[in-house]
């Protein structure tokens, strides 16, 4: 006669998602706080340098303008794309739920 | 009595074993129904995660299109230093490419992100690629030095477009 141990496979499903959430979010943040940083590092790089070029007489105040603006569109852009990565990275986990709990009320099934 | 307490528990007997039966049949009802009950709130859970997605799954066509458009785009740069009118059919046919490919993430469902990332790349009155274009075409021409600094920003806006495909999760 089959049965079902709701209990284990409860208990299997949270445990086990807890750990995914530890992965999958540590990872995440760890790759958006690194992405962020470089970011950032470019974009003072490249306001330096724009700086310079404007100093020395290379470019006018309107292109200088331009590429200071750009630095802010760039940002946004980036800041876009961290957003869409945490959905995509909420839907990876969701979808890990669903497969876990799948695993584990296939194995809490005793026939 | 003794007589009649046999007949009693002959008669018991058939009933009480048919009460047994009856019991479990009741209990192996009862773990059908549970069993059943779970496998239903499993179908139910997987249907509501499965609509409750929040951004569109990973797009070869989509990504091919942007990395495309980024190296048209960025090889038209170049030409900047000449004049708009001279290079008027290619500065054409990149804004189609690039036109293109926004037109084919704005149809795909839960795209918005990335949708709004082109916008702001495609804008003309913004300070990327859409930018780029119209200040060649108001000022005729551009500055190489200019072109040299700019070059890299419009690669990285690019680059955040593709960076968000290859991040999507892959379809099962």
């Amino acid at each position: 006669m089959p049965s079902f141990d709701t209990n284990a496979a409860i208990s299997t499903t949270l445990d086990k998602s807890k750990e995914l959430a530890g992965i999958l979010f540590k990872k995440f943040v760890n790759q958006a706080v690194d992405d962020t940083e470089n970011f950032l590092r470019r974009s003072k790089d490249g306001v330096a340098r724009a700086g310079l070029l404007y100093a020395e007489g290379k470019i006018d105040r309107d292109d200088f303008e331009d590429l200071v603006l750009g630095k802010k569109d760039l940002a946004e852009m980036h800041a876009l794309k961290q957003t869409g990565l945490a959905s995509a990275t909420i839907d990876t986990f969701t979808n890990g739920v669903l497969q876990i709990f799948v695993d584990a009320a296939f194995a809490a099934v005793k026939f | 009595m003794p007589p009649l307490a046999s007949a009693k528990s002959q008669t018991k007997s058939p009933t009480s074993k048919r009460s047994g039966a009856a019991k479990g049949n009741f209990q192996a009802g009862l773990q059908f129904y549970s069993l059943k009950s779970s496998a239903v709130a499993l179908l139910l859970w997987l249907s509501f995660a499965t609509a409750c997605s929040t951004i569109a799954t990973f797009d070869q066509v989509a990504y091919d299109k942007a990395t495309g458009a980024k190296a048209e785009a960025l090889a038209l740069m170049d030409k900047a230093t000449d004049s708009y009118g001279a290079h008027l059919k290619e500065i054409e046919a990149v804004s189609l490419t690039i036109d293109k490919a926004y037109e084919y993430d704005r149809g795909r469902a839960l795209n918005t992100v990335t949708v709004q990332q082109w916008e702001v790349l495609r804008d003309p009155n913004r300070n990327l690629f859409g930018g780029f274009l119209r200040r060649w075409h108001d000022k005729g021409s551009l500055k190489v030095d200019y072109i040299t600094e700019k070059k890299p920003d419009i690669a990285e806006a690019f680059d955040q477009i593709t960076g968000l495909e290859i991040g999507k999760r892959k379809a099962n």
